[in-house]
C-alpha cells in the first residue's frame, strides 16, 4: 500500500519542521486566545443579570459579536478574515497568517468557555464572599478563577483540540504546517504514507494533551 | 442595634417582602422565622445590603444601608460576618486560606493573618484540621471552618442563614451550642433565618414569623411558643405542641394513664400546657 512513498524523504525536511510549525500555531493562538477569551468571558459573566455588574448593553453587544464569529464555518473564516489578515500582519499566507486567523476564530469560542466555567462557580460562594466585604476584583481572582480553574482547563483542553483541527484546515489555504504536509504532499500526490503519518502525528498531539490536561486538572481538583 | 422600617421589596410585580418594621437590639439572638420561600433569606440579604430593596430604610447602627454604594457599602459589611446553609467554602482551598479570605481582601499582613486564623480555630475546635481541605470535613465542621471565617474580621454581628438546615440533629445541637458560647464570649448579636422550630427553641431570644412576606407576629420567644402556641404549629406543620423547656414540662404518659389525666385536669381546670410534675 505504502510502495513506493516518499516519506522518508520528507520526514526530515518536510514532515519534521510542519510540525514545528503547527505547534507555533497552536502554541500562540491558544496564547493569544485564552488571554482574550478569559477577558471578555469574565466580562460576559460579570455582566450577565445575575452578575457582579450587571450591564444589559455591554452583554448583548459582547455575546451577538462571539455568537456570530463562531457560526462562520472555520474555513469560511479564515477566507473571509484575508484582507484584514492582511492588515495586521503583512501577509495571508504562512504561520503568522494562520496565528492572527486562529486567534480570531477561537477567542469567541475561549470566551463562552471561560463564562461557561465561570458560571460553575456556587452563586452563594460569590455571596459569601461580598458579605464579607470583597471587591469585584478580589471575588473574580480569589473566588471565581479559584474555584472554577478545574472546569477552565477541561474546557480549555477541548479548545485546543479544536485549535489543533483548525490549524490543518488554515493548512488549506496557505497557513503551512502539519495539514499543508497532509494535504500538499500526501492528498494531493496520492502518497498515503505520508498522510496517515500525519495523522498519527496529529493523534499524538491529541492524545497528549488530553493526557496532560487530565493529569492538570486532576491536580487542580 | 438594627432598625428595619417600612421594608418593602418587589421582583416585577411580585411584593417579596411587605412593610416589614423590626428593631433588633444589641446582643440578642433574633430569630426570623417562617415558610420556604417566604422571604427570611431575602430580609437577611438586604439587611447587609446583598439586596436592593424598592421601599423603606435599614439602619444598622445609624448607618442607613440605602445610602451606601462602592467603598461604603463594602466597609459596612466588615461589621457584619455571614453563616450560610450549604457553607459556602472554596473547595479548592485549605481550612487555613477559606478563614483566612476574609482578612486577606482587606490587606492584613500574614502574621495578623496567621494569629487570628489560629485564635479562631482554637475557638471553633477545628485547631487539627487548617491544612485539610473542606471536601474532607464532615457537616458540622465544615460549619465550624464558616463560623470561624465568619469571625475573622471582628464583627458585631453574625447573620445565620438557615446555618444547621443541611445538619444533623446532633450536629445542629453542636453548632448551636458553639454559637452560643460565642455570643456569650464576645458580645455578638447574632440574626438567625431559619425554618426550625427547635433552633428558635434553643437559641433566640426574640423572633420575627413572616408569613406572605409581611411580618405575622413579633416578640419574646417564651411569649410566642406560649401565647400562640398554635400560630407556631400553622407556620411549621408539626402536629404537636413543642414545650420550650423540655425538662422542665415535657411529662411522658403512658397510654393507659392518659384517661385518668384528662380527668384530673377537668377536674382541676387545669390546661396541660400548665402542667408541672408536681402537680400531678
Amino acid at each position: 500500500m505504502f510502495e513506493g512513498s516518499r516519506l522518508m524523504k520528507y520526514l526530515p525536511t518536510v514532515i519534521v519542521p510542519a510540525i514545528w510549525v503547527t505547534l507555533k500555531i497552536i502554541f500562540i493562538s491558544a496564547v493569544f486566545s485564552i488571554f482574550f477569551g478569559v477577558i471578555l468571558g469574565t466580562i460576559l459573566v460579570l455582566t450577565d443579570d445575575e452578575g457582579l455588574r450587571p450591564n444589559k448593553v455591554i452583554h448583548f453587544v459582547l455575546e451577538k459579536i462571539t455568537d456570530i464569529i463562531r457560526s462562520f464555518p472555520t474555513m469560511i473564516l479564515i477566507v473571509a478574515l484575508i484582507p484584514v489578515t492582511r492588515l495586521v500582519v503583512g501577509t495571508s499566507v504562512g504561520a503568522n497568517a494562520a496565528i492572527f486567523a486562529i486567534t480570531v476564530g477561537c477567542t469567541p469560542f475561549a470566551t463562552r468557555m471561560t463564562e461557561n466555567a465561570l458560571l460553575t462557580v456556587d452563586k452563594q460562594l460569590i455571596r459569601a464572599a461580598q458579605s464579607m466585604g470583597a471587591s469585584d476584583l478580589q471575588i473574580i481572582r480569589k473566588v471565581m478563577f479559584v474555584e472554577g480553574l478545574p472546569v477552565l482547563v477541561s474546557n480549555f483542553t477541548i479548545m485546543l483540540i479544536n485549535m489543533l483541527n483548525m490549524s490543518a484546515m488554515a493548512g488549506a489555504v496557505g497557513a503551512g504546517g502539519l495539514g499543508a504536509v497532509a494535504l500538499t504532499y500526501g492528498y494531493q500526490r496520492f502518497d498515503d504514507a505520508v498522510m496517515y503519518f500525519v495523522v498519527a502525528i496529529l493523534i499524538i498531539i491529541v492524545l497528549f494533551i488530553q493526557g496532560m490536561a487530565k493529569i492538570i486538572y486532576k491536580k487542580l481538583k | 442595634m438594627i432598625t428595619v422600617r417600612n421594608l418593602t421589596k418587589k421582583y416585577r410585580e411580585l411584593t417579596v417582602l411587605d412593610d416589614i418594621n423590626m428593631e433588633i437590639a444589641d446582643g440578642e439572638i433574633y430569630g426570623i422565622v417562617g415558610v420556604s420561600g417566604v422571604g427570611k433569606s431575602t430580609l437577611l440579604g438586604c439587611l447587609n445590603g446583598l439586596e436592593n430593596y424598592s421601599q423603606g430604610s435599614i439602619c444598622i447602627d445609624a448607618v442607613c444601608v440605602e445610602q451606601l454604594n462602592g467603598k461604603g457599602l463594602r466597609e459596612f459589611r466588615r461589621n457584619i460576618g455571614m453563616i450560610f446553609q450549604n457553607f459556602s467554602l472554596i473547595s479548592r482551598k485549605t481550612v487555613y486560606q477559606n478563614i483566612a479570605l476574609p482578612m486577606e481582601c482587606w490587606g492584613y499582613s500574614k502574621q495578623e493573618i496567621d494569629h487570628k486564623v489560629r485564635e479562631l480555630a482554637g475557638l471553633v475546635e477545628i485547631q487539627d484540621k487548617l491544612m485539610e481541605r473542606p471536601d474532607n470535613l464532615s457537616g458540622g465542621q465544615k460549619q465550624r471552618v464558616a463560623i470561624a471565617r465568619a469571625l475573622m474580621l471582628e464583627p458585631k454581628y453574625i447573620f445565620c442563614d438557615e446555618c444547621t438546615s443541611a445538619l444533623d440533629p446532633k450536629t445542629t445541637n453542636a453548632i448551636l451550642k458553639l454559637l452560643k458560647s460565642i455570643h456569650e464570649k464576645l458580645g455578638i448579636t447574632i440574626v438567625m433565618v431559619t425554618h426550625e422550630m427547635s433552633v428558635i427553641q434553643k437559641i433566640c431570644q426574640k423572633i420575627a414569623i413572616l408569613e406572605d412576606g409581611r411580618i405575622a407576629r413579633i416578640g419574646p420567644v417564651e411569649k410566642i411558643f406560649w401565647e400562640q402556641p398554635d400560630a407556631l404549629l400553622n407556620l411549621t406543620g408539626e402536629e404537636r405542641r413543642l414545650p420550650l423547656e423540655p425538662d422542665k414540662y415535657l411529662l411522658e404518659v403512658a397510654e393507659e394513664d392518659m384517661e385518668k389525666l384528662k380527668e384530673f385536669m377537668q377536674e382541676n381546670d387545669v390546661e396541660y400546657r400548665e402542667l408541672r410534675k408536681e402537680d400531678v
